[in-house]
């Protein structure tokens, strides 16, 4: 695990559950992570979402292949719209635009955000909690 | 030939049909032969292609229909027949149903050319063998325009690569040819094959002083035959089924079936150009051995030279089915590189060796 | 005027390997752009995660890479132990890992064949699954099925095996090498196959790290990350072995890398039927009853060496029976993002032979 305490001092984040919480700065933090050699967490795993009700949790799992450490920095996201790490790590863009198909969450600066796993004239975002379950266009739903 | 139609003219006299009647419906008893044979031999071709591959890859193989399932391709044949045509909307009908033919014919006109046995030869003509090239170039013509008519990307890339292939490998061929015509003297098939006949027996074939231009012109035909590893104009991988993908039913099956004919007959060619076309491998004609005394000695030589022509074909033939077992396809831009940087020169250089060879040997009798 | 072709490959096309949709621009037969397209395989398994209990949601587990099924059972069970802070007893562990290593023996042969036939190459198909057919055989016989095993249970496996069967595994570990060296014979020195993989599709070190490229893809860059070592779960921490690495960059590595993966895999696999063998007593399983599980809150993610890269499954629970989220990252979804930059400036045939060379399947990438 990487020592966080350097990290949170110097963006002025906090460190929660062994993941450090950035809001908008979260560009910057990867791009910081990434390029210095202390850290360089060249490689973005994955991004999750989790609906936890009143905002939308990120998890931007981080990799490094020369220290084989991992960070995971979370993001909270409220109002739906978060911003976009393709010009950090390039794989960012099929997970955001998962993310933006599954839960609603635009990214600004990523620019052919689409849906990428539901059809393209589908609404609604299904991974959603608040998603209806018994959907009409379901096949198995009989109503 | 000439004994078929004496015997056809008697058999017709012997009713009282009049001569000139004979004369004008015998041209249909070679056409039956030879439509008879094609299909005869696509049916057993195809039947042996799927049994050698599924022996290669340890399987079975069709073995349902008939005994070991000798009927499967009989089946296929009856089912391809029975299927509905599908017309493709906005396709060019016209050529879309001309294109079948024009592959088809073409490969059943190349089987007149060549001599089956010493007097058995459905088109005898002085420049057969520079004929039979052409007319081997030709079923591309019916490809290019199937992949234009059936108006899908994936055929028209089919029938695009097939283009640019026949004409990459129709050089190396013309150069092959010319070196055997060197050596026989000839230009007609016939005599090709009688210039092979020698005291030396095997050793007078072609493929010894020509054996690098046998590989070359093999290579070729592979090319041609659009099989495995050439196969790009209908690579199943990246084209699904190539110029032909959105055919079905009968039209289908006329691919089919001019696929394997000309496989068949250009295996044929080959042979009779290198190894000696219907002549024995042994130094003497074995029904003269055994039928010595017969008076149908002369019907059993025929025969026999048939059999050694269709023996010598089926090995060739094999070996194209064991190098489609083995090899994976090559990509379309070493295709082109391969036929005008390597096969050219080497035909090339072979023609001008044999024309070397040929000159000091005969003390420049060229 | 001139316009270059757009031709749509897939969603039903022999060689995308299930119904990825690849939007291509060609220019004769150069390739101008590509654009894949996913989703057709979109079954909601993350969503139905959320409406069933643990145990309901644990044979819907195995669909989510269907030829490696024990994977992402592992990684599934993995987190949910650890969420648990149940310890998985030491046999449980051995063969987990012993049906994880068939598993990628199989996935990886599946690989082989099916890239051969992008390729143009029929008979390695037959080869190559004719020793999965071993491989399948020996998971029929020890969990029921050949695909969707359901063997993993949450604290170990569903029952004991037999030493009858690990002497069956132990033979086919045996005559694999001698299967793999014939397939080298025809594959590894035909020029036919060097011509269209050397050279194709490179892949170089920062592209695969800036699209998070994983598994032997990652390896046959020269990057020599496997979390089988970088993060030792299971019964890796225990288990001498080397990690397959190349430093090619193209397709041929991809290949020489695998190929090399088959053969560590069975070294593995001795190691661990040797164990095995010698401790018999030991327990398979905790025995938990899961059938009303419930998992304390929290959130783990576990981290599973897949055939087809980093196969990672995020589980977040709130404390009742059913998870909160469940999150799959694959290694396949990530490669075909980096399909567009692996095909540029080749040639249409070569688009199909690199895309075979990055082992993606679908069910992968569109869970």
């Amino acid at each position: 695990m990487i020592d966080m305490t350097a990290l949170t001092e110097k963006f002025n984040v906090t460190c929660e559950d062994g993941k450090l919480v950035c809001a908008d700065n979260i560009v910057e933090v990867l791009d910081f992570v990434k390029n210095n050699s202390q850290y360089s967490l060249d490689m973005l795993l994955s991004i999750t979402a989790v609906d936890l009700n009143d905002k939308i949790e990120l998890i931007y799992d981080l990799y490094s292949t020369l220290t084989d450490k991992n960070l995971k920095i979370s993001v909270y996201v409220r109002d739906n719209l978060s911003q976009s790490v393709v010009s950090v790590y390039k794989s960012a863009y099929f997970d955001e635009c998962e993310i933006y198909d599954l839960f609603g969450v635009s990214f600004e600066g990523n620019k052919n955000l689409k849906r990428l796993l539901m059809p393209e004239s589908w609404s609604g975002h299904p991974m959603l909690k608040s998603y209806k379950q018994n959907d009409e266009r379901l096949c198995w739903n009989e109503n | 030939m000439n004994y078929l139609y004496f015997l056809y003219v008697q058999i017709l006299t012997n009713y009282h049909i009049p001569k000139i009647l004979a004369d004008i419906t015998f041209p249909i008893i070679p056409f039956c032969i030879i439509a008879a044979a094609v299909i005869l031999t696509v049916l057993i071709l195809v039947l042996a292609e799927r049994k050698i591959l599924a022996l290669f890859t340890q399987r079975k193989g069709p073995n349902r229909v008939g005994y070991c399932g000798i009927l499967q391709t009989v089946a296929d044949a009856i089912k391809l027949l029975f299927k509905q045509n599908i017309d493709i909307d906005n396709s060019d009908k016209f050529l879309f149903n001309v294109a079948p033919i024009i592959v088809f014919v073409p490969a059943m006109l190349l089987w007149g050319f060549i001599p089956y046995s010493s007097e058995f030869t459905f088109m005898n003509f002085s420049v057969s063998s520079l004929l039979y090239i052409t007319i081997a170039v030709l079923p591309v013509i019916g490809i290019i325009l199937a992949g234009y008519a059936s108006n899908n990307n994936f055929s028209l890339i089919g029938a695009i690569r097939s283009a640019a292939q026949i004409i990459s490998y129709e050089l190396p061929i013309m150069f092959v040819l010319l070196s055997v015509v060197l050596l026989s003297s000839s230009i007609n098939i016939k005599d090709i094959v009688f210039s092979q006949l020698g005291s030396l027996s095997v050793l007078n074939w072609h493929i010894f002083p020509c054996i690098i231009g046998f590989l070359v012109m093999f290579i070729c035909v592979i090319a041609e035959l659009n099989r495995c590893p050439f196969d790009l104009p209908e690579a199943e991988s990246e084209l699904v089924a190539g110029y032909n993908v959105e055919y079905s039913g009968m039209r289908f099956a006329l691919f089919f079936l001019a696929e394997y004919a000309l496989m068949f007959i250009m295996c044929a060619f080959l042979v009779t150009l290198f190894f000696g076309g219907f002549l024995p491998v042994t130094s003497k004609y074995i029904s003269e051995m055994i039928f010595s005394n017969s008076q149908y000695l002369s019907v059993c030589i025929y025969f026999e030279q048939v059999m050694w022509l269709v023996i010598k074909t089926i090995i060739l033939v094999y070996i194209v089915m064991l190098i489609r077992a083995t090899l994976p396809r090559l990509g379309s831009e070493s295709l082109m590189k391969f036929s005008w940087y390597v096969l050219l020169p080497v035909s090339m250089i072979n023609f001008i060796v044999i024309a070397i060879i040929k000159f000091f040997i005969e003390g420049g009798a060229v | 005027m001139k316009t270059n072709m757009k031709i749509n490959i897939g969603p039903q096309h022999p060689s995308t390997h299930g119904v990825l949709r690849l939007i291509t621009e060609l220019d004769g037969e150069k390739i101008v752009s590509v654009e894949p397209v996913v989703g057709y395989l979109h079954r909601g398994i993350e969503k139905m995660a959320e409406n069933r209990t643990y145990l309901q949601y644990l044979p819907i587990v195995d669909r989510v890479d269907y030829l490696g099924g024990f994977f992402t059972s592992y990684a599934f069970c993995d987190a949910v132990e650890n969420l648990m802070s149940l310890d998985v007893p030491k046999r449980a562990k051995y063969i987990r890992t012993l049906c994880m290593e068939l598993n990628r023996i199989a996935s990886h042969l599946l690989w082989l064949g099916t890239f051969m036939l992008d390729l143009g190459a029929s008979s390695p198909l037959f080869y190559c699954f004719r020793d999965r057919e071993k491989i399948l055989s020996l998971f029929e016989e020890l969990t029921g099925q050949r695909m969707m095993y359901n063997y993993f249970v949450f604290g170990g496996v569903r029952h004991d095996i037999s030493s009858d069967w690990l002497d069956k595994v132990y033979n086919f570990v045996l005559e694999l090498p001698k299967a793999i060296k014939d397939y080298e014979k025809i594959i590894t020195l035909n020029p036919i196959f060097a011509e269209r993989t050397i050279e194709k599709g490179i892949l170089t070190k920062q592209n695969a790290l800036q699209y998070s490229i994983t598994g032997p893809n990652l390896r046959a860059s020269g990057i020599e990350l496997d979390f089988r070592k970088a993060m030792p779960y299971s019964a890796y921490g225990d288990i001498d072995f080397v990690i397959s690495q190349s430093n090619r960059c193209d397709s041929y590595g991809r290949y020489l890398v695998r190929i090399q993966e088959m053969k560590v895999s069975s070294d593995i696999i001795k190691q661990l039927v040797n164990y095995l063998k010698s401790n018999t007593n030991e327990d398979y399983s905790l025995k938990i009853n899961s059938v009303n599980l419930k998992v304390p809150e929290g959130e783990y993610t576990s981290y599973v060496e897949s055939s087809r890269g980093l196969l990672s499954c995020y589980v977040k629970s709130d404390g009742s029976g059913k998870p909160y989220r469940v999150k799959w990252r694959t290694g396949s979804y990530y490669a075909v993002q980096a399909i567009p930059i692996l095909v540029q400036n080749h040639n249409y045939n070569d688009l199909i032979a690199i895309f075979g060379s990055l082992d993606v399947i679908m069910p992968e990438v569109d869970r």
